[in-house]
């Protein structure tokens, strides 16, 4: 077990370096120098604009400012915000854990109504249950997560006063975005799920399970639901990877203060290190969510060798 | 108060029935709550969290609309134009322009306790001026080299050349305390002490910044109604980056007051409980600018384009009708705006006009396929403007559809804000459709005083009008100097003016007194809110 965890560790370090060149080659790609776009519309001098490009390191040979890039990653230094003057350490973060919350409490839901929703449509094949449950799924995987937001905000916030629209810390302010998030979510894990049972309950194992007369629930737990519950560890962790990148919209439209919001700021203003970290944080997140979709797998299949 | 705008509320039932009941009781036992009462929280929305409140370190609207409240200035501008007394209770210029004395009021202390005297305004301004700050709102200061204070009452400005716009300018420029720039150092941003009607209470990143009343304060503004101390206790600015959630928290009682999103206008204004309050002569100024490549550089062309624009219906159909149509080349808020000078020298929409001006500069149809030639060649342009914003996009297909009427081919594009200033500079944009807002006369030099802003100006002429703009430091000649730039540009049709664009606010009705200043500022020391 230590030694597939060390090496897929291993593994995971050219992968980040090829995430790391990527994310400072962004800058000099993306068109827009970030101290014109500071200036943009307004009247500036020129002495002014070069003092700024050379504060900012700008002024350097692009393979120098590389160097010094990693240098800095490497010691932890993801540098200084252009806009806030802020490191951008602390911008980060001061918002991950709000989005680290959010994520969780969606993930929650998504798992838990994808779960129940999929398995009763499984079990209760082509009854009223199934149709509705898929119905559900199809409204959720069609509807832009945009609309649904503002829509759970006019009608439990606006007209029936249950929540307050501003987010105030408490726990209760995290129910309509995880809602939001997590029934979106759970419209494909419920799909999965009831197509992954479907299958499961076809298979010879389970009639042999009830020719031996164990009963419904013990084959359901003992040997349906586990064998099911592949393919959905993969779906879940690739959304859960999604979600820790900050629901870049979700977030605007519930005012949660998370990375996604920090992220779409940071990217209109041109404040690349800020833009830069924040690439970085959420790269670095999908590899580490994708080494414990692999380490779940491996212990979910004993199929898949852990050395 | 002149510049104040209002749409009433529509007429609801409940309205028609309160005002019934008026009419029908012989003596209403209903006093007017006239007289302001002190207290409560007047919580807004504010887009994005604002980089910095250190008017030294910071060029952003957002931040400026805060550090209002924070730091008082100088000088404030009068609804005439005109610089009037307020940290500096009077002022000299010298006889050649160079000089400005100001003589600093006594008593003034920041919300640390520290006086604000002459000596803690050149510290202000030498921090701006010291090239090691990289002050991104330098470029306002001009041609001012140095500060002095002799005495604790009297600052000297100095300046290399006699420079007009920096009474209005110092906009710009609240004091702020020199004690605690040297406590807070690099954080001072974040943590602004100033002297002003509220003091800076508490910054909760990403979601809220809250000030609170100074119970000291006492106001020299004659602009105010208020001459005491703010009425309300604090003011929450919460970060809500979607504009349908700040009109969703506003409905659900959770803001005061918000910017009122164009397309809500209407809908909130017909509401109960709740007025659009609109300031219609803003520094805003739209318009088409051109660059200096074919056929954009031909006058023709040009003049064409400003006969074409039918700026009523862009203002009724774009802005939703909350928009004033422009035919100057400057804000309806600005001193300098005069409607009967753009009238006799600019363009108004005639399309008969539009087509001899083509005809004259050599566009001519002569295949009769409806889009006229140069050259032999079809004239084929691309109007551009920034996204993602609906009112640019709306604006420019309006326009596509005025020239079409005279015979030119017209694709329109939009491009994200960042990507737009370098293909401006290229001249890869032809022309294009922008906003600026700009407070003072000095936006003429800003945007075209060669290179101009997008590097296609080069135009002696106009070069030295806009010199004697600039250096008329007497307002009312420094109007005359203006207009004289107008007109040039008008003659030139340099841009093609459309419309000033009205600043809006949604306003709950139990808050009062909501206004801004001739400089488009909230004063909110003059809003009470009632129970």
């Amino acid at each position: 077990m230590l030694r597939f965890l060390l090496r897929r560790v291993v593994m995971m370090i050219p992968v980040w370096f090829a995430i790391l060149t990527l994310v400072f080659l962004m800058r000099a790609l993306v068109p827009g120098d970030p101290v014109e776009i500071m200036f943009f519309g307004r009247a500036s001098s020129p002495e002014v604009v070069e003092n700024m490009r050379h504060q900012l390191g700008l002024d350097q040979p692009l393979y120098r400012q590389y160097f010094t890039y990693v240098g800095n990653v490497l010691q932890g230094d993801l540098g200084t915000s252009i806009t806030t003057k802020r490191p951008v350490v602390d911008e980060i973060l001061d918002r991950y854990p709000a989005t680290l919350q959010l994520a969780l409490a969606s993930l929650t839901v998504s798992v838990v109504v994808g779960l129940v929703a999929g398995i009763l449509a499984a079990l209760y094949k082509d009854s009223a249950i199934d149709t509705l449950a898929m119905a559900f799924s199809i409204a959720g995987l069609s509807m832009p997560a945009f609309w649904f937001g503002l829509l759970m905000i006019y009608f439990f916030s606006v007209k029936l006063g249950w929540f307050s629209v501003i987010p105030d810390g408490s726990l209760k302010s995290l129910v309509l975005p995880a809602l939001t998030l997590g029934l979106i979510a759970s419209s494909i894990v419920a799909r999965l799920v009831r197509s992954a049972m479907l299958e499961v309950l076809g298979q010879d194992y389970i009639r042999t399970a009830r020719s031996k007369g164990l009963s419904e629930p013990r084959i359901m737990t003992g040997h349906a639901i586990r064998n099911a519950l592949l393919p959905i560890v993969t779906i879940v962790g690739l959304q859960f990877g999604g979600l820790l990148s900050g629901a870049f919209i979700i977030e605007a439209v519930f005012a949660w203060h998370g990375i996604g919001e920090l992220g779409v700021q940071a990217f209109a203003k041109r404040d690349f290190p800020l833009t830069q970290g924040i690439v970085l944080v959420i790269a670095s997140s999908y590899v580490l969510v994708n080494l414990v979709v692999d380490v779940l797998y491996a212990m979910l299949d004993p199929r898949v060798s852990l050395s | 108060m002149k510049l104040l705008g209002s749409i009433g509320r529509g007429f609801s039932l409940m309205t028609i029935l309160a005002i019934l009941a008026m009419a029908l009781t012989p003596y209403s036992p209903v006093v007017a709550q006239d007289t302001p009462v002190s207290g409560g929280t007047f919580r807004t929305a504010i887009s994005e969290e604002p980089d910095q409140l250190d008017p030294a370190n910071t060029n952003q609207l957002l931040a400026s609309n805060i550090m209002n409240n924070i730091y008082d200035r100088l000088v404030y501008i009068g609804e005439d134009g005109l610089p009037k007394p307020w940290v500096a209770e009077s002022w000299a210029i010298s006889e050649d322009n160079l000089t400005i004395t100001f003589k600093i009021r006594e008593g003034i202390k920041f919300h640390d306790g520290t006086d604000l005297d002459a000596e803690a305004v050149k510290f202000n301004f030498d921090r701006i001026l010291d090239p090691a700050t990289a002050a991104p709102n330098k470029a306002f200061l001009g041609s001012l080299e140095s500060v002095e204070a002799p005495d604790a009452t009297t600052a000297v400005f100095k300046f290399a050349s006699p420079y007009a716009p920096f009474f209005t300018n110092l906009l710009s420029f609240g004091i702020v305390s020199p004690t605690a720039v040297e406590t807070y150092g690099e954080s001072f941003g974040r943590n602004p002490v100033g002297s002003g009607p509220f003091m800076f209470g508490s910054w909760d990143t990403g979601s809220s910044i809250t000030l609170t009343k100074n119970p000291d304060y006492v106001n020299y503004r004659e602009d105010d109604l208020n001459r005491g101390p703010a009425y309300i206790d604090e003011i929450v600015y919460n970060v809500i980056s979607e504009a349908s959630t700040q009109t969703a928290a506003f409905e659900a009682g959770e803001l005061d007051m918000i910017s009122a999103p164009r397309e809500d206008v209407a809908r909130l204004a017909a509401t109960e409980g709740i007025s659009i309050v609109s300031l219609e002569e803003s520094n805003n100024l739209n318009f088409i600018e051109y660059s200096a490549n074919e056929p954009f550089r031909n006058e023709a062309f040009r003049k064409a384009v400003s006969y074409a624009i039918d700026r009523e219906s862009i203002a009724e159909i774009a802005y939703l009708g909350n928009a004033t149509p422009n035919q100057c080349p400057i804000p309806i808020g600005n001193a300098a705006y005069d409607a009967e000078l753009c009238a006799q020298y600019g363009y108004s929409y005639d399309l008969e006009k539009a087509k001899r001006a083509l005809a004259d500069g050599g566009f001519v149809d002569s295949d009769g396929d409806g889009i006229v030639e140069l050259n032999g060649q079809n004239v084929v342009v691309t109007l551009w403007s920034y996204a993602p914003y609906p009112v640019q996009s709306k604006t420019i297909q309006l326009v596509q559809a005025d020239l079409n009427q005279i015979g030119l081919q017209v694709e329109v594009q939009t491009v994200e804000f960042g990507a737009m200033q370098p293909m401006l500079e290229t001249g890869e944009i032809g022309f294009d459709y922008m906003r600026w807002t700009y407070a003072d006369q000095s936006i003429l030099s800003a945007l075209f005083k060669s290179p101009g802003w997008t590097g296609q100006m080069d135009d002696p002429e106009l070069d030295k009008l806009l010199e004697v703009a600039d250096t008329t430091v007497d307002p009312e000649a420094r109007i005359e100097a203006t207009h004289q730039v107008m007109i040039y540009i008008l003659e030139n049709a340099l841009i093609s003016p459309v419309v000033s664009d009205w600043v809006q606010s949604a306003v709950r009705d139990n808050v009062h007194d909501y206004h801004w200043d001739a400089l488009n500022t909230e004063r909110l020391i003059d809003v009470w809110i009632s129970n």
